[in-house]
Parts: C-alpha cells; structure tokens; sequence
C-alpha cells in the first residue's frame, strides 16, 4: 500500500505531469462535491438568456444562463458528474474487452491471433465516430449504449498495446520458469505478464480517458448523448448551438470544461510517461 | 485489401442490417404498425417469397402466381405476383382476415427469413451496383443527394488537409530540427493544446472569438447564396487546428530522430551547410512516418467532418449522415457507412504505395 502511494507520487518529478494531476483532481473534487459548491439547481429555470454575472433571486450567475434561464456553471458543475461516472466505465469497459483478447492473441499467437489482429485493424482503420454513430443509431442515445460504443471502438487499440508487451514479456525467463513450475495459463497472463506492462498501459488510460471524454461530448453535441434534462457538456453546447453566435457564453464555458479536462489527461499521461522513463 | 473491405462492410451490416424489424422501423416511423413493417420488409425483399399459390386456400383470389408473405395474429399480407416476364415489385391486394386453420397452414411456410449471410451477399451486391435504395427523409434516391453532397465535402477535407499538411510539416520539422530549444517547447505547448481542444469545441470559441466578437466573418457555412471561400474559413480552421496538432507531434519525433542519426552527424562535419543537411538529408528520412500518418488521418478527417459540417451548416457529407442519423433513415446511414469504408480502403492502398516508394528497403514479396 505505501509502495504504490510511492508510486503514485512520484508524479511530483514531473512539472508536466504535476499540472494535469492537478487538472484533473479539480474537476474529480467538483464531481465529488457537486451538490455543495453549485450555487443553483442545474434544472431550475431561472432567467433565461441572463448574461454572465447576471444577479438573480438567490445569488449571482457568475457565467450567465441558458435559454431556458438555466444556470449555466451549476449545470457545467453537474454535468462534471455525467464526465466522471460515464467516462471511467467506458473506458474501463474498453480495457476490459482490449487485456483479455491482448492477452490471449499475444500468448498464443497463430491463427487466433491473426484474426484477432486483422478485425482489430479494420476497426481502428474506420472514422471512430462513424462507428460510434452506427452503434448508437442501432442502440439508441443513453449512458449504456456510450459505453458499448466506446468498448467497440476503443478496446481495438488496447488490444494492440498489450498484444505487443506481451509478445515481448512471453518470451523472457521468468515465463518459462512459471510454465516449467507448472502454474496455469490464466495464473501466468494476470500475475505474470499483465504487471509487467502495466506502464505503457497507464499512460495510454490516461490519453484514452481524454478521448472518451471527447467522444462523449461529441455524442452530446450531436444530439446522441444523454437524454436532455440531464446537465452533460457536449448536450448542453447542442442545446444552445442555435444561439452560439448571439449568446455565445451558454456555450463557450462547456466547450472551455471538456478542453480543460481533456489537457489535464492528456498532460497527466504526458507526466506518468517521463517519470516512468526515467527508471 | 478486398477481404479489408468485406469485413469492414461485414461490420457495417452488423450492426445496421442484422435486425430487419429494426430497419423496417426506422423506414417507416415508431408508430408503424407489425403488419405494415412486415409488408415493407417484403417489398424490400427481407423474406422469401411463399411459393406461389401455396397457402391461398383461403380466399377468392383464385388466380395462380399470388404471393403470401407473412401472417400475423389474424391478418396476412397478400401479394399478386407480376404478370409473366415483367419485372416490377408485387402489388398489394389485399389485407385478408385469415381463419385458425388457414393461420396454421401460413405458419408451417416459415422460415421465410432469409438468414443474414446470403442477405449480406444481396445487400453488398445491391450497393456495389449502385443502388442505394430511397431516401426516406429527403423523399429521393440516396445516390441523388449523396454525390453532391460528397463533393462538398471532398472541397472541406480537401482544404483542409491542404493547410493540414503545410501547417504540421513546417511546425514539426522547425521543432524537431532543434531539440529542446525554446522553439521546440513553444511547439509543444502548441501541440498539446491543439490536440486536447476537440473539434466542436474549437469550433465553439472560433464562433465566439471571429464571428462574435471580432466580427470578421460569417458564422454559419451554408453556401446557400453560392460558394463563398469565407464561408469556409472556420470551418476548415476547426478541422486543422485538431488534426495539426497530432501529425505535428509525429513529425516532430521522426526528425528529432532522425536528427540525431550519425550520418547527419557526418553530413555537418564534412562542412555542409546546414540548411542544405536538413533539405538533403534530414527530410528525406523523416518525412517518412509523417506521409503515412498524414494519408491515414483522412479517414479521421470524416470523424471530424461531422462534427464541423453539423456545426456549420455546411452541406455535405458528414451533416447529411448526422441528419440521417437524427432522423433515422436507413438506406441513408447505410450508404454513407459504405462510402466511409470505400475511403477507407482506398487511403491504405494509397499509403501501402507512398511507402514503398518513400522507403525502398520495403518490398513486397
């Protein structure tokens, strides 16, 4: 446990890698204390098309209000909780689908892997937000089918990743002396194989995250996200698209959060990257 | 390349095509009813056809050569089968009430699905022959409006990848060319932050900042009064400034690389000057990696193309599949499913070739 804290806070060798940790652990403290610092209910209409620092009953719209007089930071401030629910199970979800069959092709190699790699190919080779439309069109718009989505386009590039460790890693002693030892195959991919690259596979979490944050927003700006009461950052630029050229802060100050939080990902991997090189 | 491109369509019917009842609804609407999707799945040539005059006991039509599709609870669909030697679909005649025993003898006719591969099979020919099928929200063929369409947007990514190109070679190689200096670090901050700004997004704040703000320029790219080149500004700065980003960060690895590779090395000590070293010998080496990349970002151009053309209004391509999308109309969806794998397909064939050509040392056998 102290071992891995250790591990954990060695991000502080990294400039890079301090400045997105600390992106992200402020949005991960919003989601966590949405329901304490939002100053309105995010589904409260208000005032509507109230510009930013706009004074109503009960406060101050610091970043003004959409057409429907929706407090626009309360709803950022919610929607930071769709992010941070949807996106870990998504991308976790495409981890799941991708070790499994990472671990599996790259051991056995042959044929089986073969196949694997092929079909793995042709689904990063196609537009991923295409693909994601074409699922989400058959399964219709909510949080499930978003995972689905992301686990059919993403977990084809973690295949690739592990299958590629594993193919360095199977062939080094410490395997053969597991396989002589006896032990089972199962025991040597996920006590064997799978620790030993885990360090490429947290930097790309790490970037992943960011893309299915982006994906979720796109899927919210299309219109194909989450049902719409529900405060989600790419739904609320859709919602308020139409005024985006007369009222463009309902939609800047969204589009201002995913990009943030997506830098502080992308920033983070960056970070976890440098440290881990230098071992 | 063929087996890529039957797989990639494999997939595409997968999840379009593989519920027929699903396609049935979309074409005609939630609040169809079982027996008009039933009838339209028969016209569309989802079932086998009855052989003629099997189970037509049941009523008046005595004339051989009708069709029963399918029966539901107590109604089945009827068909006239077209005279003798013209092709047309069969007409409908009638909606029969059907008695218990006249049901039983329509259900023994089952199956009559066709099972997924051989409809696969049809469903590609169909395609490949360059019938699209109707477009149920526009009201015509699918291949009337998705050719226009097309081309805007080939004019859009064109562009795009135009300024692409120039944009992420010129910055990658600057920042690869001097590793660690101050321009490399002002690149990188660039790159980091262009690649973490989607598309909608950037699009978002361009709108705020040119078209609010400043005033500069037109916020919507409809070309309804014609083709305006300022209509096209932001839309194809929202598509560079993400995809620059990437292809840069590529670039900038592969001449840092190559930078610091011996003969490059030599190539200074022996008193070449040193812009000639990185015109002769460095970019030569490194725009390997970069030309491929480049190549295979097309197909993520049409990711990013939908998001901008539905922001912008702009008619093309990628706002038509959101639109069909949106609306749910399936030949439409299908169609440019299938002209997304068509690119695709045809980039990595591309790609394949540049690369031998750029690296002699790949060969096929």
């Amino acid at each position: 446990m102290k071992k891995s804290l250790a591990a954990v806070l060695r991000i502080r060798e990294s400039g890079v890698g301090v400045a997105g940790a600390s992106i992200c652990l402020f949005w991960a403290f919003v989601a966590v204390f949405a329901d304490v610092i939002s100053p309105f209910d995010p589904l409260q209409q208000l005032s509507p098309l109230a510009s930013p620092g706009e004074a109503v009953e009960g406060g101050t719209m610091l970043l003004g209000a959409d057409f429907l007089g929706r407090d626009i930071l309360s709803r950022i401030i919610h929607g930071t909780r769709t992010v941070f629910i949807w996106a870990p199970i998504a991308t976790a979800s495409a981890y799941f689908v991708g070790v499994i069959f990472g671990l599996v092709g790259g051991y056995y190699g042959g044929w089986l892997d073969d196949v694997i790699s092929f079909v793995a190919n042709i689904i990063l080779a196609f537009p991923v937000l295409i693909l994601l439309i074409l699922i989400i069109s058959l399964l219709g718009p909510s949080g499930a089918s978003i995972v689905v989505a992301v686990t059919f386009a993403s977990s084809p590039a973690v295949y690739r990743i592990v299958r590629g460790e594993v193919l360095t890693i199977r062939s080094r002693d410490f395997i053969a002396a597991a396989k002589t030892r006896g032990e089972s195959v199962v025991y040597i991919l996920f006590t064997e194989i799978l620790p030993n690259a885990k360090s490429p596979l947290i930097v790309d979490a790490c970037l992943r995250m960011g893309y299915t944050t982006i994906f979720i927003g796109i899927l919210g700006f299309l219109g194909l996200g989450f049902p719409p009461p529900t405060p989600d950052w790419g739904g609320m630029i859709n919602e308020n698209r139409s005024m985006a050229i007369s009222f463009p802060h309902m939609t800047v100050f969204p589009c201002l959060a995913i990009s943030s939080l997506v830098l502080g990902l992308n920033l983070l991997a960056d970070g976890i990257r440098e440290v881990a090189q230098k071992v | 390349m063929l087996l890529m491109m039957l797989t990639m369509s494999g997939i595409v019917f997968l999840i379009l095509e593989l519920d027929p009842e699903g396609v049935a609804r979309k074409a005609l609407g939630q609040f169809s009813t079982p027996e008009q999707r039933v009838a339209w799945l028969a016209e569309n040539g989802y079932f086998v056809t009855a052989p003629a005059g099997a189970s037509l006991g049941a009523k008046k039509h005595e004339d051989a050569g009708r069709f029963v599709y399918r029966a539901t609870e107590t109604k089945a669909v009827v068909y006239r089968a077209p005279p003798e030697g013209v092709q047309a679909p069969p007409q409908r005649t009638a909606l029969t009430r059907m008695t218990p025993e006249q049901l039983e003898v329509l259900r023994k006719m089952e199956p009559l699905r066709i099972s997924a591969i051989p409809r696969y099979v049809k469903w590609l020919g169909k395609f490949v022959s360059g019938d699209f099928g109707p477009s149920y929200r526009f009201k015509v063929p699918v291949a009337e409006i998705l050719w226009p369409r097309l081309k805007n947007t080939a004019i859009l990514a064109g562009t795009a990848m135009f300024f692409m190109i120039i944009l992420s070679l010129f910055l990658g190689v600057m920042a690869g060319m001097r590793e660690g200096s101050l321009q490399d670090r002002v690149f990188s901050v660039f790159a980091i932050i262009t690649t973490s700004v989607p598309e909608f997004a950037s699009a978002v704040l361009l709108v705020a900042v040119f078209v609010f703000w400043l005033e500069w320029l037109p916020g919507t790219s409809t070309m309804i009064g014609g083709f305006e080149w300022k209509q096209l500004v932001m839309p194809v700065t929202a598509l560079v400034l993400y995809s620059a980003g990437y292809v840069a960060r590529i670039t900038r690895a592969s001449m840092a690389d190559v930078m610091r590779s011996p003969f490059i090395r030599t190539a200074v000590l022996k008193g070449i000057p040193y812009g000639r070293v990185i015109v002769r010998h460095a970019l030569r080496n490194a725009l390997i990696t970069p030309v491929t990349v480049i190549l295979l970002q097309l197909p993520w151009m049409l990711s990013g193309v939908i998001v901008v053309e539905s922001f912008f209004a702009y008619k093309g391509f990628g706002s038509l599949l959101w639109e069909a999308t949106k609306f749910d109309d399936p030949f439409l969806i299908e169609a440019c499913a299938l002209v997304a794998v068509v690119v695709v397909v045809a980039t990595q064939l591309i790609a394949d070739i540049i690369y031998t050509f750029l690296n002699p040392r790949i060969r096929f056998q």
